[in-house]
């Protein structure tokens, strides 16, 4: 039987299939990062659908349940974005600092 | 120690829409013997730096903030083998008739003057608080006693001025120069200003308090 939470699971992980591959056209990352992203996004798309597949994983993880393995493993996975997200945004902050001072200096005006 | 003239000090004025106090600033400055006057434009969305007159004028295309704008004068006032800065806010809140004040306690032997506003019933509430939570963290971690941690009205020395250059961009700005200073162990003096508030809605308020708290207690930790 199929759940709800796996039909709205299933369309939110198409769009986000549809939107990676069209950042991917507009050249926003090359085509190494553009598979990355498909692989995560199938291995989401089966855990979801096919949560019997991974029932020898779960066993070995000690899990009960493959939500509780999903949920666990998209917790860790959003921390470590948020915290490269976080390493990213302060060092560009910091070159965009350095460029408008070195533009203010160049261009004074006395 | 030769003894600091006017002329070797540099006057950083950090500013941010003040176009309503900035010509005013600047006459006040220049009445007061000071000619070496840097105005900070950090991307002024009124006609600020339209009005800055006998004064170096270096601006920002996008708004940094204003420890990034009083880096900014800082760099280049060094480029001009400033002997000394004197760091005040472009909306009239510093009284610029108190300049030659900061300059007699640095001929004083102190090699940074913090400018300590009296608090009086004017100051609003919140900011009061926040100057208190702060003051007493800075005491604590880096043992520099100053009454106002957080007034922007300072003078240093060009020597005291690279050794607490700070990497903060924001209001943040202030605390971190004394955690330097605390940390290099620069002299340091405090004389009080006079306590000018046109809005009492604009600076730092308590919330800020628990900010600068935090990065206080971050820089003591990881520098």
């Amino acid at each position: 039987m199929v759940l709800p939470v796996q039909i709205g699971g299933a369309i939110f992980i198409l769009v986000m299939l549809y939107l990676t591959f069209l950042f991917y056209k507009k050249d926003h990352y090359d085509r190494n990062v553009f598979a990355f992203w498909v692989f995560i996004w199938c291995i989401a798309f089966l855990m979801l659908s096919f949560p019997s597949l991974f029932t020898g994983l779960t066993e070995s993880l000690d899990v009960a349940r493959i939500t509780d393995l999903y949920v666990s493993v998209a917790l860790m996975f959003v921390m470590a974005v948020t915290f490269f997200n976080f390493l990213y945004v302060k060092r560009n902050e910091r070159k965009l600092e350095a460029i408008v001072q070195k533009l203010a200096l160049d261009r004074v005006k006395k | 120690m030769t003894r600091l003239k006017k002329t070797d000090c540099w006057i950083i004025v950090s500013a941010y829409n003040e176009s309503r106090h900035i010509q005013d600033v600047i006459k006040r400055i220049r009445e007061q013997g000071f000619s070496s006057i840097i105005v900070v434009d950090d991307a002024s969305r009124d006609k600020t730096s339209e009005l800055v007159k006998n004064a170096v004028l270096l601006q920002h295309i996008i708004n940094c903030g204003k420890g990034a704008a009083m880096r900014t004068g800082a760099t280049y006032a060094l480029k001009q083998s400033a002997k000394a800065v004197i760091f005040i806010d472009g909306d009239g809140q510093h009284a610029p008739e108190e300049l030659p004040r900061f300059l007699n306690e640095l001929n004083s032997g102190a090699s940074i003057v913090f400018g300590a506003r009296r608090e009086t019933r004017k100051m609003p509430i919140q900011r009061r608080l926040g100057k208190i939570l702060v003051r007493n963290a800075v005491r604590i971690l880096y043992k520099v006693r100053v009454h106002d941690v957080l007034s922007g009205y300072r003078a240093l020395t060009a020597h005291a001025l690279n050794k607490v250059m700070w990497t903060s961009s924001d209001y943040t700005v202030e605390s971190e120069m004394i955690a330097n200073a605390g940390r290099e162990n620069v002299r340091y003096s405090e004389i009080t200003i006079s306590t000018i508030y046109h809005d009492k809605y604009k600076g730092v308020n308590f919330l800020h308090g628990f900010i600068i708290l935090g990065k206080l207690l971050w820089w003591k930790v990881t520098r």
